[in-house]
Formats: C-alpha cells, structure tokens, sequence
C-alpha cells in the first residue's frame, strides 16, 4: 500500500545540515497497524508527514496506492490527503471556532463529498462512535483532553480514508484514556483501516502488528510483538 | 467557505470590529466627497432648470453677485442699463429675453435675514409663469408675492417690505437653491416699493428707471447654448453669460477645498490604515499557522487557503463600506440643510442614478482595499508547507 524509498531530510540550522531521515526504506501493506517508535528528535514525526504528503523530502520516493505522491500536483496532493489518508496530530487540531460536529464534518466540506445534511449525519454517527454523542453540539474548549482526541479521530475517519497517520495521538493523556483511545485505533484498523502511529511509548507495542525504531534518521525492525 | 470565514470573523470582534470601522471610515470619506459635489452640481442644473433659462446674462462687473444670488440666495442690489435687453433679444439664435430686477431686502417679519425680491415683468416672464399656470391659474396680481420655500409665509399673509405691503400667492417647491429663499414680485409693483421706501422704510431703496439686473434667456437651439453666449458678450459689451456648466464649475470650485479634505482624508485613512491592515492580516494569518496546517492536512488546496484569507479580509472591507456609506448616506442626507449653509453651496440630494453609481464605486474601492491589504498574507499562507505551518503555528 506504502512504499518509500531512499527518504532523505535535510536543513540547515545555522552552519550545521540536520539530516531528520537520511535514507529511509519503508513498506506498508493494507490492514497493518504499525507503531514506529523513537526518541525525541529522532525523525519519526517528520517521517509521518513526509508519508503523508504534508511536507516534501529533499530526495527519495513515496508511493501510495502504487502513486508517486512527489509529482502529484497541489490538487491532486489535496484530493489523497482527504479521500485516501486520515490525519490525528499530537495536539487535537481542532477549529476553536466550529463545534465538535463541525469539525468532524469539516473533511467531508473540503473534500466536497457529501451534501451539508449527508454529512452531519456521519459525523454525528461517527461521534456517537467515539462516545462523544452528548458532545456534538459542545464547542473543543469544552472537551477534555481525551474528548478532544477521540473528536479529531473521528474526524479523521470522516472520509472513510484506507491509512490512518497517528502523530503521537496518546501524549499527555492519562493511563485510562490513553487506553480508550489505542483500544479505538484497534477497532479502526480490524475493520480493516490500515493504521501507522508514531510513538515515543513503546508499551503501546502490544496494539500494533508491526513495530519500527526511528534511529538516526533511518528504521530499524523491532524485535516481533509477542 | 462561507461559514468558515463568518465564524472566523465573529470569533474575533474587537480586532475585526476595529477593522470594519477603518474601512468604514475610508468610505464614509469617499462617499462623502462624491456626494457633496453630485449634489451641488445637481443643485446648480436644477437652479437652471426652474428659471427656465438656457443662459443668464448678468453685468460683468457684478458676476460674483450674481452666482451668490442664484447659488446662495445671498441677497444683492445691482443693475444694468435695460437698454442690453433689446440687443441681447437681437442676438443671433436668441429666442426669448426676460429681464429680471435684483433688490436685496430689509428684515421683514418672515425673515430673520434679508432676502432677494426678484422683480419680474409678467409680460415676459417665464419662470415663474409655467408654476402659476399649473397651480394657480392666473397671472401674479398687483402687489401679489410669490414665496420660495425657506420663506415662512403662508398663502394670503401679508408681508412688509421698505414699507409695502405684499400679500403672499404662493409658495415654491424646494429647490435646493437660492430661490428657496428668493421673492417674486411685479416690476411695476418693485417702482411703487420704492416709492413708498421713500416715506415708510428705515432705508429709502433707490431703484432707478430703466434697469436690469439679470437678462433670462432662451435660445432656439440649447446644443448652440455656449456659442450663443460667446456671441451675447461679443455683441453686448459689459455683460457676462452665466451657464449652467460654468456655474456648476464656481460650485465645484467651492467645494474642491472641502472634496479635496474628504478625498485627502481617504487617501490618509487608506495609506496608513493599508499596511496596518496588512499587518492584522498578516498577524491573524500567522496565529492561524496551524489551522492552516490542519487544513491542508484535512484535504484544503492551495487556493482553497487562498480564498480563506483573502475571503475574510474583503468580507471585512465589504461590511465596513456598507456602513461608511450607509452612515455617511443618512448624515448628508439629515444635516444637508446644515451642511449647504455651513459651506455656503446650494446642496440637493443626487440623483438615484448618481447615488448609485458613487456608493458601487465606494464599496468597490473600499472592497479593493481589503483585497489588497490581504494579499500578502493570502499568498505567503497559501504557499506554507503544511507540515512547516502545523509545526510553527498555534490552534
């Protein structure tokens, strides 16, 4: 489903080049729930977003869907981001000016998929899903941290896309909701949702299929989940 | 799109609030300007319109006089020999002449400050003759008045000038100009105040036989209108053409000070309030770094994002040129009796069509000012990487 190629990243900070990926390899296939786990710093965000087509890497390929993402043009790039991939951030990334149905809804408006009563009844849907039926109309300065990420899940689902990219979605979350929310990633990807999560917490290694070290700028396998 | 941008703009009013004010402050300022001269040159034709006259014929030495008598109301005594009337008459393409006589009052109980009494000579009037045949149907009687608009007097009161009585026959509709504060009379009757002035008034008025004041005229062909006034001063030495062209230019003559402060004050407004406005612009665009982040990442194209920044910001300059122009609309319209006095200019209200046409260029202009105070930042969001605007920006 994924595959890169040779991924390099670089900048320069000051007289210094900063290599974030220097000759990364990756492949995916459909249905998997990968984890790549590292320290801070160690590229793996930079990795997620370089799949995701949110920013270009200084050489290398990306394939989705047997589709070079590098040549695609803006919208083209656009149209993957919203039908194909489904994006939850570290932070929750929620519109403070939309409510929680709203901001759910906001991909299926961009994408122009569906009509505006079509859509607020997926989000809906989706929200009762996540168990935020109470708090559709709730605007995300009234959720709480976990609220406002099973909120940007559910957002994330609302095009039904085929690869969910997980930036550190459980960080600064309690141990309980914490839970909540892998044991959710858990349910999208069996129903057949492939999912890469980025982590620095490897005892979430128990709910992925396959487990990847960011070490200096390249992967590296890690031992298989028992 | 739309309610992206409403909700965008609602979210923030102190800092959009502001915003609409400043533009609505630039249109107010244009607006105004535009008005201002729409209305005294529509003022002006009117003026001409109702005289019924394609040209005015006025002493040469006294043209300053008598513009402020026919734009202002400024009362003003002042003549020529009548003896110009036949030679003007005689000019070629000249179709009509009426001689009118110019005397500016003493108070009287209608008036708090003198006013213009024009004399007339019913045989040859036509200014005031087209009015008395569709409201009164008979020719101004003997010692029978008639009142422009501003003049407090009813139909049959009795009104006293240099020590004759008038009775009132009739009133003006408002013209916007001078006649509203201007008094018709007989010729015949204005020898007789004179008279009288001589034993009754506080001043005696000394009106001399065989005088003029202004000379009316109409001609065969109005598109000849200029050359036949070229030709009246050729011909009639010590006489200047008044036209409705070159009073409308005295009119905006007298306002360009004041335009030229409007239009000045929409310049300044718009240049110091452009790179601010950019700078808002800017300013919001950046906090909202990763919003426009997550909206790349939710499927947003380029122009998309475009459109969004550019959107709210013309929204903005949109809702603020409808109150500068609403506002400044209601303000002339409530104050432009005040307004005409304070600038001494005869001021009505533009025509529909001029309205119209001044308020679309205001808002476009206005509109174009958001847009471009805007573009900036429209462009530099645009292009951001998402992943850059993500990692750099706050929700």
């Amino acid at each position: 489903m994924i595959e890169a190629r040779g991924l390099v990243k670089s900048y320069h900070d000051g007289e210094r080049e900063v290599r974030p990926l220097d000759g990364v390899d990756f492949s995916c296939h459909g249905g998997e729930f990968i984890l790549i786990v590292g320290r801070s710093g160690s590229g793996k965000t930079t990795f997620l977003n370089v799949l995701g087509g949110l920013t270009r890497p200084t050489a290398g390929s990306v394939r989705i869907g047997g589709k070079e993402i590098l040549n695609l043009s803006d919208a083209e790039a656009a149209a993957l981001r919203s039908l194909t991939l489904g994006f939850v951030f570290q932070f929750p990334g929620l519109l403070s000016t939309l409510s929680a149905q709203e901001n759910v809804a906001l991909s299926a408006e961009i994408a122009g998929t569906a009509g505006k009563h079509a859509s607020t009844e997926r989000a809906r849907d989706l929200l009762a899903r996540v168990g935020l039926k109470e708090k559709a109309d709730s605007p995300p300065a009234h959720l709480s941290g976990g609220e406002l990420k099973r909120t940007a899940i559910a957002r994330a689902l609302m095009n039904s896309p085929s690869l969910i990219l997980a930036d550190e979605p459980t960080a600064d979350l309690d141990a309980d909701t914490e839970r909540e929310v892998m044991e959710l990633f858990r349910e999208i990807n069996r129903e057949g949702t492939t999912v890469i999560m980025v982590t620095h917490n490897i005892d979430l290694a128990s709910y992925a299929s396959r487990v990847v070290r960011m070490e200096k700028g390249k992967l590296v396998p890690v031992e298989p989940v028992p | 799109m739309l309610g992206l941008i409403a909700r965008s703009i609602i979210h923030r009013p102190v800092r959009n609030g502001a915003l609409i004010l400043a533009f609505a402050f630039i249109a107010a300022s244009l607006f105004s300007g535009h008005y201002l001269l729409a209305g005294a040159s529509d003022s002006v034709k009117s003026e001409i319109a109702k005289l019924g006259a394609d040209l005015i014929v006025v002493p040469a030495n006294y043209t300053a006089d008598s513009e402020a008598v026919l734009l202002r109301g400024e009362p003003s005594t002042f003549f020529f020999d009548n003896s110009v009337v036949p030679r003007i008459r005689n000019v070629s393409g000249v179709d009509q002449v009426e001689p009118q006589i110019f005397i500016a009052s003493l108070t009287a109980s209608c008036c708090s400050l003198p006013v213009q009494l024009i004399a007339i000579d019913p045989t040859q009037d036509f200014t005031i003759a087209p009015w008395l045949e569709q409201k009164r149907d008979k020719p101004l009687g003997p010692d029978e008045i008639i009142v422009g608009s501003k003049i407090v007097a009813g139909g049959g009161t009795n009104l006293n000038f240099f020590g004759h009585s008038f009775i009132v026959a009739g009133k003006l509709d408002p013209t916007g100009t001078g006649l509203d504060t201007s008094i018709f009379l007989r010729t015949d009757d204005a020898y007789k105040m004179a008279n009288d002035s001589q034993l009754n008034a506080i001043k005696p008025l000394v009106l001399p036989q065989g005088v003029a004041s202004a000379v009316l005229v109409r001609v065969n062909d109005a598109a000849e209108a200029t050359n036949i006034s070229y030709r009246i001063v050729d011909e009639v030495p010590g006489t200047r053409v008044l036209t409705s062209s070159a009073l409308v230019a005295t009119v905006s003559d007298q306002l360009a000070g004041i335009t030229r402060i409007l239009d000045l004050s929409a310049l300044v407004a718009t240049l110091v309030s452009l790179p601010l406005i950019a700078l808002i612009s800017l300013m919001v665009a950046n906090e909202r770094r990763r919003e426009i982040g997550v909206l790349r990442a939710l499927g947003a194209t380029r122009s998309m994002i475009f459109r969004l920044i550019l959107g709210e910001s013309v929204i903005i300059a949109a809702i603020g040129g409808i109150l500068g122009i609403g506002a400044s609309w209601i303000i002339l319209v409530l104050f432009q009796s005040y307004i005409s006095v304070m600038t001494r200019i005869p001021l009505s209200i533009p025509a529909v069509s001029s309205l119209v046409s001044i308020s679309v260029l205001t808002f476009v202009i206005t509109v174009a000012v958001g847009g471009l105070a805007a573009l900036y930042p429209a462009v530099r969001s645009a292009l951001m990487e998402p992943f850059e605007a993500i990692r750099s920006g706050e929700l």
